[in-house]
C-alpha cells in the first residue's frame, strides 16, 4: 500500500496509506461427467453438464464469465513514542477480499459471481522493551475491533426449486464483528535461557448468517 | 455435484446470527522456554512448549449442538534445533507428547439424522514419533504420523494415489457417534465404506437412509468419487 509518514513532533508519527484495487476475474468452466467407468451407465459415455439459462448444454460444453470489482482501502496510524524503546499506537485500517466465482458451477444461476468481502479494523496497542537488572523484557499488547461485511462463505443453496438441486456455492452470506485482546511477552533471563508466552481473547460473533440456507425457496 | 431435494426438508436453514464463530476458541495461550547452548561452534536450542485453548464449536455450518463441542485442552510440545549454518537447521521434535486426543472438525446432524460425528486430529500412537526435519512453516499437530505413513505406503505400493487414499482413510479412522438417547460410542471405520455403511455395520440403526453419502462427500471431497463409484457397483 502506498503510504506517507509525517513526523508531527519528534515523538508523534502519523502514517497515511491508500490503495485503489481493480480486479477483473474471468471464469470458464466446463463440466462433463464421465460414465465410462460406471457399470450401470457406461453407455452414456461423457455427458455435458455445463448449461445456459434455459438448461441447454453450451456449445463446446464451455461457459465464459467475467466480473469486475473495484474498492478503495486505507490505513491511518498514529504512533507516539515515549522513549526509543516504548510506544503506543492507534490505527484504522480497511481491507477487502475480491469477489469471484464458485468453482464447479454447472448452470447459469450457479455461475453468478459473489461480491467482495470487506473489513474495517480498529486497533490500539503498546510495544515496549525494558531492562530488568541483568534481564531483558519485551511486552506487546493490543486490543482490536473488526467489522466484517459480506463475508464469503460456502453455503448449500437450493437452485431451481421446487424440486431443487442442492449445490455448494460461495455467497456473501454473513456479517460479523470480532473483538479481541492479545498480550505477548518475551523475557531473556540469561544469554542461554529465554521464556516467552502469549495469551489472546477473541470474541467473534456473526451479526447475520444463515448457514446451508436455501434462501427464499419454500422448503 | 448436485443432490436431489429429497433431503431438503430434513435440514432447514440454520440461523447462526449472533452465534460465535466455529473453530474459534475464546482463549488461546502458550508458554515456551528456550535454552540455547553452543556446541562445537553451532547453536543447539532446546525448547519446551505448552499451549492451551478453551472450548471450540467443531462444525462450521451447523448450530452448536450435542457431540460437536470440543472442550478446552492443553498440549505439550518438545523441540531440539541444531543450526548447521545460518541457513540450515536440523530439528528433532515431537508435537503433542502426551498423545492428547482432540477433535478438529465435525458434522452436527443430530437433530435431523440423530447422530453427530467428529474427526480426531491425532492419528494414533505414531503421532509423537520424532523425525528429523528441516525447519519449515510449522507442521500441523500429528503430521509426523501422516508423513511416516506416506513413506511406508509408497514403499509398499510404489503408487502415490494409493498412499494418498491410505492417508485419507487414516484420518477417518475413528468416528464418534452420539445417539438420540444421548449414549456415545466410538466406531472404527473400515476403509472403502461410506459413512452410512460404517455406522450401519456398527449397529447404529437409527439413521434415516437419506443423505449419508452426501455427508461423506462434504467431509472428504477427494475420496468422494471413488466411494460413490464403489457404492454404485456394490448396489448392483
Amino acid at each position: 500500500m502506498p503510504r506517507a509518514t509525517y513526523s508531527l513532533t519528534d515523538k508523534f508519527n502519523l502514517t497515511l496509506g491508500a490503495r485503489y484495487s481493480w480486479d477483473e476475474r474471468r471464469y470458464s468452466p466446463s463440466i462433463h461427467h464421465d460414465f465410462s467407468q460406471n457399470l450401470l451407465a457406461s453407455a452414456l459415455g461423457s455427458v455435458c453438464f455445463e448449461t445456459d439459462a434455459n438448461g441447454a448444454p453450451l456449445p463446446g460444453c464451455r461457459a465464459f464469465e467475467k466480473a469486475n470489482f473495484a474498492k478503495p482501502t486505507f490505513n491511518l496510524t498514529g504512533q507516539y513514542r515515549f522513549t526509543s524503546r516504548e510506544q503506543v499506537y492507534a490505527s484504522i485500517r480497511s481491507g477487502y477480499r475480491t469477489g469471484g466465482f464458485s468453482v464447479g458451477s454447472e448452470s447459469a444461476a450457479q455461475r453468478l459471481p459473489y461480491d467482495p468481502e470487506t473489513v474495517v479494523n480498529y486497533e490500539l496497542g503498546y510495544k515496549g522493551e525494558f531492562q530488568l537488572g541483568e534481564t531483558a523484557l519485551r511486552v506487546n499488547a493490543a486490543t482490536y475491533y473488526s467489522d466484517y461485511k459480506n463475508i464469503q462463505r460456502s453455503v448449500v443453496d437450493c437452485l431451481g426449486g421446487p424440486p431443487c438441486a442442492l449445490v455448494a456455492r460461495v455467497q456473501n452470506a454473513a456479517a460479523a464483528k470480532i473483538k479481541g485482546v492479545e498480550v505477548e511477552m518475551t523475557w531473556a533471563l540469561t544469554t542461554e535461557l529465554e521464556l516467552s508466552g502469549f495469551s489472546s481473547y477473541t470474541d467473534a460473533k456473526y451479526d447475520r448468517y444463515f448457514s446451508s440456507s436455501a434462501t427464499g425457496t419454500p422448503g | 455435484m448436485t443432490v436431489t431435494s429429497a433431503a431438503r426438508r430434513l435440514e432447514p436453514p440454520v440461523d447462526l446470527s449472533k452465534q460465535p464463530f466455529a473453530y474459534q476458541p475464546k482463549i488461546q495461550s502458550g508458554v515456551t522456554a528456550r535454552y540455547t547452548i553452543p556446541v562445537q561452534g553451532h547453536d543447539l536450542s532446546l525448547q519446551a512448549n505448552g499451549s492451551y485453548q478453551s472450548s471450540e464449536n467443531l462444525s462450521g455450518d451447523e448450530a452448536p449442538g450435542p457431540g460437536i463441542l470440543q472442550p478446552g485442552y492443553a498440549l505439550a510440545n518438545l523441540r531440539a534445533e541444531f543450526a548447521l549454518n545460518p541457513r540450515m537447521t536440523v530439528s528433532l521434535w515431537s508435537r503433542n507428547v502426551f498423545n492428547k486426543e482432540y477433535y478438529t472438525s465435525g458434522i452436527n446432524a443430530f437433530y435431523t439424522l440423530g447422530y453427530a460425528s467428529c474427526s480426531p486430529e491425532s492419528p494414533g500412537p505414531t503421532a509423537s514419533t520424532c523425525a528429523p526435519t528441516f525447519r519449515s512453516a510449522g507442521p500441523a499437530p500429528g503430521e509426523i504420523g501422516h508423513r511416516l505413513r506416506i513413506l511406508l505406503d509408497r514403499q509398499l505400493f510404489q503408487h502415490r494415489q494409493i498412499s494418498m487414499l491410505m492417508t485419507l482413510e487414516m484420518r477417518l479412522s475413528q468416528i464418534r457417534v452420539q445417539r438420540r438417547d444421548g449414549t456415545k460410542q466410538i466406531i472404527s471405520a473400515q476403509a472403502g465404506l461410506s459413512l452410512m455403511e460404517i455406522l450401519r455395520n456398527a449397529g447404529v440403526d437409527d439413521i434415516l437412509a437419506l443423505c449419508g453419502g452426501w455427508l461423506l462427500l462434504r467431509q472428504l471431497p477427494c475420496a468422494s468419487r471413488s466411494s460413490l463409484l464403489r457404492s454404485t457397483t456394490a448396489d448392483e
